[in-house]
């Protein structure tokens, strides 16, 4: 695609506007992370794709099915940005632990629902869902351990569905990072080393 | 009624659903094919990072051959972004080609966040910022990614 590596230049010279400055005001997150709330209804749209009955009916309308997959989308950013606050708070706050795993609680089944579903074809909701769970596996770290077995099945099923989304691999180098140190998944996590060497045996 | 125009977006929007490239998503509003809505994630790795920013095209039947108009409606802060929204970028003005389809501009607009024309400014205090005050640039870049968390 020509525009994806053409440099895009601004360029006001033909334009007759008058430039004026933006104001915005600062705004910071509170010390304490608000707790995400939990699926009120099937319409919420990090629920709704993955309805059957609403799935079918969203994509026989397909812009209505990608303004939910927008939602979808931009809903699992801001889990992602929430998590890359937790360092932060873990620092300051001696309850953090209770937060993370309060957070994880309530997010984990909404993704797994997610992984699950026909929707992770998109190309942009999973690259949405696998930062989100990035960061929610690198800044619980081994509070995350009890869920490794569900997220290494649902990576490696979702791998083999959709080979064109590199996503995948990228989280799956993450839990290498994270958790191939621990003889519990070592087996799991082969090196190089342990590759026989072709040439040797020639 | 078909026309020219309308048949070039559905084919464009087809395009964008199968193949859409990193960070942007778009699709017209119902019922009405020459208003869109898209939104542009911000790229990893720099301070538009986490940013969900929503934006608007507007075509008209001279679409391939002008432009459309976008704009942003998630409130900004950059140097080559007005205060209404509208984006001061050589490819939506004098530059603007057919062959340009809403793929290629959604992805131009992604990459002019990191990379404004601060001689051209459509925002002068973020033009003065981004040239002398890297620090203070990078922190209101930041608010307003915070402020898209909430805008909806």
């Amino acid at each position: 695609m020509f525009g994806s590596t053409r440099t895009a230049l601004a360029s006001c010279a033909s334009s007759g506007k008058v430039a004026s400055p933006t104001s915005t005001s600062s705004r910071r997150l509170p010390t304490t992370l608000p707790l995400p709330t939990s699926p009120r209804s099937s319409k919420d749209p990090l629920i709704s794709p993955v309805d059957p009955d609403i799935s079918l009916s969203l994509k026989q309308n397909p812009a209505s099915y990608t303004q939910v997959l927008n939602a979808s989308s931009r809903g699992l950013h801001r889990m992602r940005t929430v998590f890359s606050y937790l360092p932060i708070s873990m620092a300051t706050e001696p309850a953090a632990d209770d937060l993370i795993l309060s957070l994880l609680r309530v997010f984990w089944p909404i993704l797994e629902k997610l992984f699950g579903s026909e929707h992770m074809e998109n190309g942009n909701l999973s690259v949405a869902a696998c930062r989100a769970l990035s960061l929610a596996v690198r800044s619980s770290s081994q509070h995350f351990v009890t869920l490794l077995p569900k997220v290494l099945d649902w990576l490696s099923k979702n791998f083999v569905l959709f080979q064109s989304h590199e996503c995948y691999i990228r989280i799956a180098s993450i839990v290498i990072e994270e958790f191939g140190h621990l003889e519990e998944y070592g087996p799991l996590f082969v090196t190089s080393d342990d590759i026989p060497d072709i040439d040797k045996k020639k | 009624m078909s026309t020219p125009a309308r048949k070039r977006l559905m084919r464009d929007f087809k395009r964008l659903q199968l193949d859409p490239p990193a960070g942007i998503s778009g699709a017209p509003q119902d019922n009405n094919i020459m208003l869109w809505n898209a939104v542009i994630f911000g790229p990893d790795d720099t301070p538009w990072d986490g940013g969900t920013f929503k934006l608007t095209l507007q075509f008209t039947e001279d679409y391939p051959n002008k432009p459309p108009t976008v704009r942003f409606v998630s409130q900004m802060f950059h140097p080559n972004i007005y205060a209404d929204g509208s984006i001061c970028l050589d490819i939506l003005q004098n530059q603007w080609s057919p062959i340009y389809d809403v793929a290629a501009i959604l992805t131009s607009i992604q990459s002019l966040l990191c990379d404004p024309n601060p001689n051209s400014p459509a925002n002068s205090e973020a033009a003065r910022m981004f040239s002398e005050n890297k620090r203070e640039y990078n922190r209101r870049v930041r608010d307003i990614v915070e402020q898209s968390w909430t805008a909806d």
